[in-house]
């Protein structure tokens, strides 16, 4: 028999339609952190995250019969995630409350050296300034690509846009923090 | 939260059958709706444009326009604003449902709406074309969609029967015979040579006065109907033709 971690996402959502319900702890298993990440990394707090990322695993539970396991199941959770998230930036208007500190300690190695890391410090919080300027569907793009290693496509069908757009915006993104990184005249 | 707390926690309400899988039919009856929906909305939208064609292949809104400033008021009447506006609300409502297809992301909205926009368009000249509205006219529900725009308070159209010294006589579709003066200071863009059966567009004022001892009508402007276009229907006492109106005697 065929070990439960060894399924892919796809099989595995097989294997709970049609076996056992149960299994679907091991979808949250996979996902959990993951989701979190992504979601905090949008702009939400960590609570406010789990609680996106539980409301995630419940409506993607729900629809799970919906699911066409000739895509990416991970694209398929990303996008109910994505919207959850933004349905409540919505509501609570919080796209302009971006937060890049979760995503640049992650992003930037930390250095033993103390000096190198006030330095550093000082560097992030301008970085991170600098960065929560940039606009949501930049940012998302940006996150997706870079951070959470998604390809084009993937990309294309977690946030539901072209993937021609995509790439527009990656390379608008690009072009924005460079600019907002430029010394002002 | 971690892992195990929210693992637990949506596993057991699971177990205990709080959390459920939506049915498979709920979902096929989602595309149902959609797909039913959606093609709903293409064929009232068709139809509202191909309605569009005819009244303006029928009553001609724009000729009222050469008839300079006084020409706006059967202009704005005879045009078919309403029907635009829910050719405009359909094509809306289409982009939104076509927007719920999974094919939709891949494409621009724009793209969407153009070729939701040309099918409607071509759909509905086509039905124009293919003379449906000529049989629709004559159906029981439908005449109401079909109101005659041939007459308002200040404009009419209709053939000239008659020529006189001062104006004409010309026949309503209605099949009313009124007297039209037509003023030295008449808008006429296409001159003042009236022929016989000539279809035309007449806009002024109408009198009823006891010196002239009848109806008549004081134009302050004329124009030509030429370019319309009117398929053999039998409507009320009237024979349209692609040449004109033609009555029957």
């Amino acid at each position: 028999m065929v070990q439960v971690s060894a399924l892919s996402d796809e099989a595995l959502v097989e294997k709970i339609i049609s076996d056992d319900q149960e299994l679907f702890g091991e979808v949250v298993k996979r996902y959990q952190d993951k989701l979190e990440r992504y979601i905090r990394r949008l702009g939400s707090s960590t609570e406010q995250s789990q609680d996106i990322v539980q409301d995630t695993f419940i409506k993607t539970f729900q629809n799970l019969k919906s699911f066409n396991s000739k895509y990416k199941f991970s694209s398929w959770i990303y996008r109910i995630a994505h919207n959850e998230a933004i349905n409540l930036f919505k509501k609570e208007s919080k796209y302009q409350k971006f937060s890049f500190s979760d995503w640049l300690s992650e992003v930037l190695p930390s250095s033993s050296n103390v000096e190198e890391e006030v330095t550093e410090k000082l560097d992030l919080e301008q970085l991170k300034k600098k960065l929560s300027k940039l606009d949501l569907k930049y940012k998302e793009v940006l996150i997706l690509y870079y951070l959470e290693d998604k390809k084009y496509k993937e990309i294309s069908r977690i946030l539901k846009i072209p993937t021609s757009t995509v790439g527009i915006r990656l390379k608008r993104a690009k072009k924005q923090f460079k600019e907002i990184c430029q010394p002002q005249s | 939260m971690s892992t195990t707390v929210i693992k637990e926690q949506i596993t057991s309400q699971i177990k205990d059958g709080k959390l459920k899988m939506k049915p498979k039919w709920y979902f096929w009856l989602g595309s149902i709706l959609l797909f039913q929906g959606t093609l709903a909305v293409l064929l009232i939208g068709s139809y509202v444009v191909n309605l569009c064609f005819y009244v303006l292949r029928s009553y001609g809104p724009f000729g009222y326009l050469a008839l300079g400033r006084a020409g706006l008021g059967p202009f704005v009447a005879t045009f078919p604003w309403k029907l635009l506006l829910i050719a405009g609300l359909s094509l809306l409502i289409g982009l939104k449902l076509l927007q719920k297809y999974e094919f939709s992301y891949t494409k621009h909205s724009l793209y969407i709406l153009l070729a939701l926009l040309a099918t409607i368009l071509l759909a509905g000249l086509l039905t124009d074309l293919a003379g449906f509205n000529e049989r629709f006219r004559l159906h029981r529900y439908l005449q109401p969609v079909y109101s005659e725009k041939f007459m308002g308070h200040d404009w009419m159209i209709g053939e000239i029967r008659q020529k006189t010294a001062d104006g004409f006589v010309l026949e309503t579709p209605r099949g009313d015979m009124i007297r039209v003066i037509v003023g030295k200071d008449a808008v006429t863009p296409f001159g003042r040579d009236y022929d016989l059966d000539k279809r035309v567009r007449v806009i002024g004022e109408m009198h009823d006065s006891a010196t002239r001892s009848a109806i008549f009508f004081e134009a302050k402007g004329v124009g030509m109907d030429e370019g319309m276009r009117w398929r053999q229907t039998k409507v009320r006492g009237m024979m349209h033709s692609r040449r004109g109106l033609e009555l029957v005697k």
